[in-house]
C-alpha cells in the first residue's frame, strides 16, 4: 500500500509495533516517541525521522492513533499522538505475531 | 470503510496535512538543536547539525504522502497523462476510434433506453406488475374483433369467484363528442366499470371517482375528466366540478378530475364514463353477449398461468356459447382465456420491432468494438519496439499491459462520454419521431438507468476494445524483439490472425445488419405498393356528428351536404357512408338465402353507402356495375360485394355472381338484395391487414340514418375542399354538427410509418456497420502492406509487376471479407426467423435481401482494398533495399 522507508536493520512492521507500543504510556510528540525509542533501547534503536513520520502516517491512516496539536514541556505547539482503541487491540495482536516470528528466528539460529 | 473515509479527508485536506507535516517537523528539529545547544554545541552550528540529523527532509514528506494516497492511483493517473500524450500525437487514429465508439455507444444506449422504458419501465400505476389483461380466445378462430376482449358471460361466470384475482375493471374506449364552449371536439373517451380506479390506485385530484351506482340505468350520467384535460380545456378551475359537460349530445356531470399524469388505457383517453357489465340475460344459444376489455390485478404471489386456467375452467363451465359470442370472437375450439402482464398486452404492438432493433444495435456495438480493437492492435503493433524498450527498461508485463489498457480506455471513456451526449441528444427527440399511435412515449427518458446503460456500454467496450491488444502486444516476451527490426520482415506474425478474426467478424456482423435491413426494407417496399382497394390522392374524408339529430334528419343533413359538396367546382365525386379507411367497422353476420338455395350462414363486413361514394373513394370495379341513382328508386336493393366475398361464399352463390339474389335474414318478407357489381379488395384496416367479405347496401336519400355520416370526397386536385371549407359548409346546415376531418394520404402514411421508422433505423445501423467494417479492412491491409514494404521491394526489384502486386493485396483482402460475408449470410439465415412478424410479402430467406449483404459489402471492400494496394504497388524498390 504505502512504500515505507524503512531502516535496513530493522525488521518490516517492527517500527509500528514499537511505536504504538511507546504510546500506550499515554500521548507523545513525534520527538518524544524518538527519544524514547533511542533511550528504551540504550542508544540502539536511531529511528531515522525520513521513517519515524511515514511511520506515523500509516498509523494515523489507519485509525490506530490518532493525532491532536498540543503544548509541548518547553511551551512550544506539538503533535501529540493517542494510541485509539482500535491501536490497543493491533498492539496485542501485532505483539503476538511479533513475538512468534522471533521465536521462530530463535529456534532456526539455535537448533536443539 | 474508514480508511477510505480518512483518505478522502486527506485528500481534500491535503494542503493542512501538510501543513501540519511541515510544522511537526520543524519542532522535531528545533527539540534537537536545544537538545544539542544543551550538550554544549553552538547555536548556528547545532541548528544545521539539526537538519543535518534530520536528514532527508522531502524525501520523509513523500513517503508520508504516499502513505495517504494510492500508489495505483498515482500510476493510473500517470498513465492516463502519458495516453493523452500519445494519443494526440495520432489524432487521425485517435479521432477515428473515438467517432466509432461514440456513434456506437450513442446508438446503444438510445435504442435500448428507449426498448427499457417502453417495454420494461413499470407502468405508472401502484404494483403494476400485478396488472394483468384479460381476454378469451378460440384458437383456431378467424375472429374479426381484434384486440384482447372479453365477454360479460365470462366476465360473469369467473370474477365474482376469482381466487386468483384481487379485482378486475372493464373498460372500452370510444369516440365522442364533446360539447365545448366554442365547438363541439372529438376526443376519445372509456367507458369503465366503478373498480377500474381503485384497482389502478388511483385517487382523485379534485371531486370524486366512480362509485357503485354510477352507471346504473336511471343513475344521472356522470363523467370523470383527465387533469389534462381539466387544465387546457377548462382552465385548471376547481369549480368545474359539478357542472355539466355535453357529451354526446347528453349532458353528463363532472364529477372528478383525475391526477396529473394519470392516462388509462392511453394518452388518448380523455375522460372516463362509468361503465356496468350487463348481466347475463335469455338462455342457451340466445344468451346477450356484450365484449370490452379487461384488465385485473393477480392475488400477490399468483403466477399468470394459474389465472388462465381457472379462468378457463369458469369460462368453459357455461355451457355452449351463444350465436352472438360465436359471432365476436368466430368458432373454433373451446374457449381459453389468456391472461398476460399489462405490460405486454400496451406494447405488444412495438414489441418485436423493439426486440429486433435491440438485437440490432448490440451488433452494430460489437462491430464497433471490433473494429477498435482491429485499429488499436494495428498501432499497438507498429509501437512493438518501443514497448520492448520499456519492458527492457524494467516495466512489469502487467504495468505494460495496464499502461496500453488505460490508453484504450481513455479512448472509450471519451467516446463514452460523447455517445453518451448523442444519446441524450437523440433520446429526446425520439417522442418527436415515433408515430402518434407509438405506446407509451411518455415513459421513455433520460435518467439513471439511460446513464447505467451508457456507462456498462462504455465499460464493456473498453474491455473488448482494450484488452485483447493489450494482452496481446504487452504480454510477448520482449527483449527479443529489440533485435528484429520490422522492415526485414515479410510475413505476418500470429497476432495478424486475430485481427483478421476481427475482421471477418465485423464482415459477418455487417452482413447480417444488411440483410436485416434489406428485409425489412423490401417488405417496406411490399407494403406500400399492396393496393390498399381505393385511391388516396385528391381526397378528403371526414366523419360528421350530430348527436341530438333524429335519423331522419341525419339523412337530411347528408344529402344537403352531398347535394351542395357537388356543387362546388372542382368536385368530382361526393357520397356518403359508413364504410372509411381507418374507420370502425359495423360487422354483420346472419343467415342468408340465395335464390333457389337452402340458407347459409354468411358473414361479411356490411357498409352502406349513396351512390358517388364508390366513385369518390375509388373503389376499383371487378364486375358488374357501381351504385347508379336509378337504384334508388328500384324496388329491389342491390348491393355491392368485393372479391373476397365472392371468394368465400362461392359455394353459395357460384361463379357468376352478379345478379344473384339473396335475402338477408330469415323473414322472407326482407326485400331480397341483389348482386349489381363486385369491387376489388378494400384494405380498410392497413396495408398489411387481411382483407374481409365485404357488402355494400345503397343508402337511398332520405332513408333515415341510425349509423355515424361519412362523407367523402374526391376533387380534381389542389385545395377545392379543404377540411374548413367542409366545415363551414356543414355549420351552414346544422349548427351542431361536429366534423372531424383528414386528407387520406396523411391517415395512409401513418399507417405505415411504424414499418417505416424500423426500417429507417435498421437500415441506418447496416450502414453504420458496413462503414464500420470497411474501415476495418482499410485498417488491416494498410498496416498489413507497411509490414511487408520489405518483401514487396524485393518482389518489385526481382521484377513482379505492378499489376500483379496490385491483385495479390486486393485478393487477400476481399477473402477475408468474403470469407466474413459468408459465415455473416449463414448467422443471417439463422436469425431472420425472429424478424418474420415484422416482414410483410417476404420470406425470412428471401434471396433478394441475402443477395444484398455481398452486393453492398464486397464493392465497398474492394474499395477499401485498392488504396493500400496501390500503396504497395508504389513503393520503390530502391529506397526499399537501400535500408539497413
Amino acid at each position: 500500500m504505502g512504500a515505507g522507508n524503512q531502516p535496513p536493520d530493522l525488521l518490516p512492521g517492527t517500527l509500528d509495533l514499537l511505536v504504538l507500543r511507546t504510546l500506550i504510556r499515554g500521548s507523545s510528540h513525534g520527538y518524544g516517541i524518538a527519544q524514547h525509542l533511542r533511550a528504551q533501547s540504550n542508544d540502539v534503536l536511531q529511528v531515522g525521522e525520513s521513517s519515524l513520520y511515514p511511520a506515523l502516517q500509516r498509523l494515523l491512516v489507519n485509525g490506530w492513533v490518532k493525532a491532536e496539536w498540543g503544548v509541548s514541556e518547553n511551551n512550544r505547539r506539538a503533535r501529540y499522538y493517542t494510541l485509539t482503541p482500535a491501536g490497543r487491540k493491533r498492539l496485542v495482536s501485532e505483539r503476538q505475531e511479533f513475538e512468534q516470528l522471533v521465536l521462530a528466528i530463535q529456534k532456526v539460529l539455535n537448533p536443539t | 470503510m474508514q480508511q477510505l473515509l480518512r483518505r478522502v479527508w486527506y485528500f481534500i485536506r491535503q494542503r493542512r496535512f501538510e501543513a501540519d507535516l511541515a510544522e511537526e517537523l520543524e519542532f522535531h528539529r528545533a527539540m534537537k538543536q536545544q537538545e544539542l545547544e544543551r550538550d554544549g554545541v553552538p547555536g548556528l552550528e547545532a541548528a544545521s547539525a539539526a537538519r543535518r540529523q534530520l536528514g532527508n527532509e522531502t524525501l520523509a514528506r513523500e513517503d508520508a504522502r504516499a502513505i495517504w494516497t494510492w500508489l495505483w492511483l498515482q500510476h493510473v493517473l500517470q498513465d492516463a497523462r502519458y495516453a493523452l500524450r500519445t494519443l494526440a500525437r495520432n489524432p487521425r487514429f485517435t479521432t477515428l476510434a473515438i467517432v466509432i465508439l461514440a456513434l456506437g455507444i450513442g446508438a446503444a444506449t438510445t435504442v435500448l433506453s428507449v426498448a427499457y422504458g417502453v417495454l420494461m419501465r413499470p407502468l405508472p400505476y401502484p404494483d403494476s406488475d400485478r396488472l394483468v389483461s384479460i381476454g378469451e380466445e378460440h384458437p383456431g378462430a378467424d375472429a374479426p374483433i381484434q384486440g384482447t376482449r372479453l365477454t360479460n358471460l365470462t366476465y360473469h361466470a369467473w370474477v365474482e369467484a376469482a381466487h386468483t384475482l384481487d379485482g378486475i375493471a372493464v373498460y372500452s374506449v370510444d369516440r365522442h363528442t364533446i360539447g365545448l364552449a366554442d365547438e363541439p371536439v372529438r376526443l376519445s373517451a372509456a367507458a369503465v366499470s366503478a373498480s377500474l380506479f381503485p384497482l389502478l390506485g388511483q385517487s382523485p385530484a379534485h371531486g370524486r371517482l366512480f362509485g357503485r351506482e354510477d352507471g346504473r340505468s336511471g343513475a344521472p350520467s356522470v363523467t370523470v375528466i383527465s387533469h389534462e384535460l381539466w387544465r387546457e380545456r377548462f382552465g385548471g378551475r376547481p369549480e368545474m366540478v359539478g357542472q355539466s359537460l355535453i357529451i354526446d349530445g347528453r349532458a353528463h356531470t363532472v364529477i372528478g378530475v383525475a391526477r396529473p399524469g394519470f392516462h388509462f388505457p392511453n394518452r388518448d383517453a380523455k375522460l372516463w364514463m362509468p361503465k356496468t357489465v350487463p348481466l347475463v340475460q335469455g338462455s342457451g344459444l340466445k344468451r346477450n353477449v356484450d365484449e370490452f376489455s379487461a384488465i385485473g390485478r393477480l392475488k400477490r404471489g399468483v403466477a399468470v398461468a394459474q389465472a388462465e386456467a381457472e379462468g378457463t375452467a369458469a369460462a368453459r363451465s357455461i355451457g355452449p356459447r351463444p350465436f352472438a359470442a360465436e359471432m365476436l370472437f368466430g368458432s373454433g375450439g373451446p374457449v381459453v382465456i389468456r391472461v398476460r402482464p399489462l405490460i405486454e398486452e400496451q406494447t405488444k404492438e412495438v414489441r418485436p420491432a423493439l426486440m429486433v432493433l435491440t438485437i440490432g444495435v448490440i451488433v452494430l456495438l460489437i462491430v464497433a468494438c471490433a473494429n477498435v480493437a482491429n485499429l488499436s492492435l494495428s498501432r499497438a503493433l507498429t509501437r512493438q519496439r518501443e514497448i520492448a524498450v520499456r519492458a527492457a527498461l524494467g516495466a512489469s508485463t502487467g504495468r505494460l499491459i495496464r499502461q496500453l489498457f488505460t490508453e484504450s480506455a481513455v479512448v472509450a471513456l471519451t467516446g463514452g462520454f460523447l455517445g453518451f451526449f448523442l444519446a441524450y441528444v437523440l433520446v429526446r427527440s425520439v417522442p418527436a419521431l415515433v408515430p402518434p399511435d407509438f405506446p407509451r412515449v411518455e415513459a421513455i427518458n433520460m435518467d439513471t438507468g439511460t446513464f447505467v446503460i451508457a456507462a456498462a456500454g462504455t465499460m464493456l467496450t473498453a474491455l473488448i476494445s482494450g484488452l485483447l491488444p493489450a494482452l496481446r502486444c504487452g504480454s510477448v516476451a520482449m527483449p527479443d524483439r529489440l533485435q528484429w527490426s520490422h522492415r526485414r520482415r515479410s510475413r505476418g506474425e500470429h497476432s495478424d490472425r486475430l485481427r483478421d478474426v476481427l475482421l471477418i467478424a465485423e464482415a459477418a456482423l455487417a452482413t447480417v445488419l444488411i440483410v436485416a435491413a434489406a428485409l425489412l426494407g423490401r417488405s417496406f417496399l411490399q407494403l406500400s405498393r399492396v393496393d390498399a382497394g381505393y385511391d388516396v390522392d385528391n381526397v378528403v374524408t371526414a366523419r360528421i356528428y350530430v348527436p341530438t339529430a333524429t335519423p331522419e334528419r341525419k339523412a337530411e343533413i347528408l344529402d344537403t351536404l352531398l347535394i351542395r359538396l357537388r356543387a362546388v367546382p372542382g368536385v368530382l365525386a361526393a357520397g356518403g357512408g359508413n364504410m372509411m379507411p381507418f374507420g370502425e367497422s359495423t360487422y354483420f353476420s346472419g343467415l342468408v338465402r340465395a335464390t333457389g338455395a337452402k340458407p347459409t350462414f354468411v358473414q361479411a363486413m356490411d357498409y352502406s353507402v349513396t351512390p358517388g361514394y364508390a366513385e369518390a373513394l375509388g373503389l376499383r370495379l371487378r364486375q358488374g356495375r357501381l351504385f347508379s341513382n336509378q337504384d334508388t328508386t328500384s324496388p329491389i336493393a342491390p348491393v355491392l360485394v368485393n372479391e373476397e366475398f365472392m371468394r368465400q361464399w362461392q359455394s353459395v352463390f357460384g361463379h357468376s355472381i352478379v345478379g344473384r339474389r339473396f335475402n338477408k335474414g330469415l323473414a322472407r318478407r326482407t326485400e331480397p338484395s341483389e348482386i349489381v357489381g363486385v369491387v376489388a379488395n378494400v384494405l380498410k384496416d392497413g396495408l398489411d391487414r387481411n382483407p374481409q367479405p365485404e357488402v355494400y347496401q345503397l343508402q337511398k336519400p332520405g332513408q333515415p340514418l341510425r349509423r355515424e355520416l361519412n362523407v367523402v370526397v374526391r376533387t380534381a386536385g389542389g385545395p377545392a375542399v379543404t377540411v374548413s371549407s367542409m366545415r363551414s359548409l356543414l355549420r351552414s346546415i346544422d349548427t351542431y354538427a361536429a366534423l372531424e376531418a383528414e386528407p387520406l394520404t396523411q391517415q395512409v402514411a401513418t399507417s405505415v410509418s411504424r414499418p417505416r421508422l424500423a426500417t429507417i433505423v435498421l437500415t441506418t445501423f447496416a450502414m453504420l456497420a458496413v462503414l464500420l467494417a470497411s474501415v476495418g479492412l482499410y485498417g488491416v491491409l494498410s498496416y498489413n502492406i507497411s509490414q511487408r514494404k520489405f518483401e514487396l521491394g524485393v518482389r518489385a526489384a526481382l521484377g513482379a509487376q505492378r499489376s500483379d502486386l496490385i491483385r495479390q493485396v486486393v485478393f487477400g483482402g476481399l477473402a477475408r471479407i468474403s470469407l466474413g460475408v459468408t459465415v455473416g449470410l449463414a448467422l443471417a439465415a439463422a436469425l431472420t426467423r425472429l424478424i418474420e412478424s415484422l416482414l410483410f410479402g417476404v420470406t425470412p430467406l428471401d434471396a433478394m435481401s441475402f443477395a444484398a449483404g455481398p452486393m453492398v459489402l464486397l464493392p465497398i471492400a474492394l474499395v477499401a482494398c485498392l488504396f493500400p494496394a496501390f500503396r504497395a504497388a508504389s513503393t520503390d524498390p530502391a529506397e526499399i533495399l537501400r535500408w539497413d
